[in-house]
């Protein structure tokens, strides 16, 4: 599947998306200059291990795709592991390197799981 | 054909962004370049021959702009953009504000013609009215006597007289006659970006006190805008920026301030690109208006006609005369950006956001939109092309 189709994929069939009851943090990131919001539910054991990550979405398919192929990488990771991901990382997993608007599209997911990993290491 | 003044009209390129910026006739885009090559110097000091050559350029530019808009070079401020403008004024006015003093303004209002205003408002700590529009577009001003504005005191008025998202035409004339009728120390103040390069603007027909528009949306270069000022004003108001140019001598370490326009145009001047939109505004004067509303009208017709027709779009203000030709839809299960970015990889360009206007889009209860705003060198080619499109990227990510 090229990167087109597979960002389709996931847009189309988002993964772990769906709520979490009572999760370790939540946190909701939006882009205020496009309209996309999401929330993300962050389960960690006492190790910080991510036993468990979702999210809710609304915005364009860079955004949702973004945030499900964000979920899927990051399941069963250190919190540091996934803080430590950069944008370009990101870009490479997805396999689009998106021009300068759109690449806040497609960033929405990490950013807004990354704040949520910050806030439980702060706790 | 007035496509082949467009250098960067290429085969399969349909450009159809132009309420965001008009592309440059090649004459522009030449006018520009000759000064860069030919008298690359600064303006009204310079004592030899390219100097004199770039400063009668500069003011030629400005001649040319008071001709296109029926009134003095003197009443001409040349800017760095319409936002720029809309600042200015925002600081120049300040000695006419009161206690009492209002602002109004339209809930239609990009936000370069909102957010100073607002500024100035909440520095003023005076009240900011925003006044809603109609089904069709229209600002509803039959009720401004409701507002509670001092008759008695300054206010001040803000408003396009085309709209960047509904494309709508407001009948000025009529506004202001109600305006004045009620309150005569009003000063009102005219956002023509998109007008400037869809209608005949004579600022002496509308009788507004200021109006603004930036270069790059009349087919001008970007990093020129023109303010102009009726001369009632030019010895009111406050400088809003200080520095060389604008004064004959500095006293004491005290300056004695230029006449206007040179007054308002701290440090050098956007040069280059003054005189290409002088250049522009000849270009476009040689073109017949009538001739280009009737053709944004016909594309915007079609426009509507075949977007009606598709799930998931919906055009706002369908009704409305969309005279301009800027046609601006939300969409139910697609997102604007999907679909402004699958046209744009097949070289159609529009544009996906709040079009810079958040306040009407708030007002309209919805988030973000595309707009397709073509030009006079928009073909019915253009149209197909975008429709087609548009079509397939519903299809593809539609929810």
């Amino acid at each position: 599947m090229d990167p087109k189709e597979r960002l389709l994929d996931h847009y189309h069939h988002p993964q772990f998306c769906r709520a979490i009851k009572d999760p370790t943090a939540r946190g909701t990131t939006q882009n205020r200059s496009c309209g996309d919001q999401i929330t993300w539910y962050v389960n960690v054991d006492k190790d910080y291990v991510i036993t468990e990550a979702t999210y809710e979405a609304s915005g364009c398919s860079f955004a949702i795709a973004g945030a499900s192929m964000v979920a899927s990488a990051i399941q069963g990771k250190k919190a540091q592991e996934v803080l430590s991901m950069t944008d370009e990382e990101l870009f490479q997993l997805v396999g689009i390197h998106p021009g300068p608007v759109r690449a806040n599209c497609l960033l929405i997911g990490l950013q807004g799981v990354h704040a949520v990993l910050k806030k439980v290491i702060s706790t | 054909m007035i496509r082949s003044d467009f250098p960067i009209l290429r085969p399969g390129f349909h450009y159809l962004d132009s309420a965001a910026t008009t592309l440059k006739p090649r004459v522009v885009v030449d006018a520009e370049l000759s000064y860069y090559t030919e008298y690359s110097a600064n303006v009204h000091r310079g004592l030899y021959p390219i100097a004199e050559r770039a400063t009668q350029a500069y003011e030629g530019a400005r001649d040319k702009v008071a001709t296109f808009l029926g009134t003095i070079s003197q009443s001409i401020v040349f800017t760095k953009s319409a936002t720029h403008a809309s600042n200015m004024l925002a600081t120049a006015l300040e000695p006419l504000i009161s206690k009492k003093s209002s602002i109004i303004t339209c809930v239609a209002e990009h936000h370069s013609s909102f957010l100073p205003w607002r500024h100035l408002s909440k520095k003023r700590n005076i009240p900011f009215h925003v006044l809603p529009i109609s089904e069709a577009g229209m600002i509803e001003i039959t009720k401004i006597d409701e507002l509670g504005i001092d008759p008695k005191e300054h206010s001040i008025w803000m408003f396009n007289q085309i709209s960047n998202v509904t494309g709508v035409c407001q009948d000025l004339p009529h506004v202001l006659r109600t305006i004045r009728a009620i309150f005569p120390k009003a000063i009102v103040i005219i956002d023509a970006c998109q007008s400037v390069s869809h209608i005949p603007v004579r600022v002496t027909d509308i009788d507004c006190d200021a109006l603004f528009f930036s270069g790059h949306k009349v087919f001008g270069p970007t990093g020129v805008g023109v303010l102009w000022l009726q001369e009632e004003l030019h010895d009111r108001l406050a400088i809003p920026e200080y520095g060389g140019e604008m004064v004959e001598a500095v006293v004491d370490h005290t300056p004695l301030v230029q006449k206007m326009p040179h007054r308002l145009e701290a440090g050098t001047p956007p040069i280059a690109q003054a005189i290409g939109l002088g250049t522009a505004l000849e270009w476009l004067s040689k073109q017949d208006f009538s001739k280009i509303q009737k053709h944004n009208e016909y594309l915007a017709k079609e426009l509507v006609r075949e977007l009606s027709t598709i799930r998931s779009i919906r055009v706002l203000f369908p009704h409305a005369a969309h005279d301009s030709g800027i046609i601006t839809c939300h969409t139910t299960d697609v997102h604007p950006h999907d679909i402004a970015a699958d046209l744009g990889s097949k070289d159609i360009a529009v544009r996906a956001g709040y079009q810079c206007a958040q306040p009407l889009h708030e007002y309209l209860n919805i988030g973000a939109t595309f707009r397709i705003s073509p030009h006079l060198y928009n073909t019915v080619d253009d149209i197909r092309a975008a429709l087609t499109a548009l079509e397939e990227a519903v299809a593809l990510y539609r929810r």
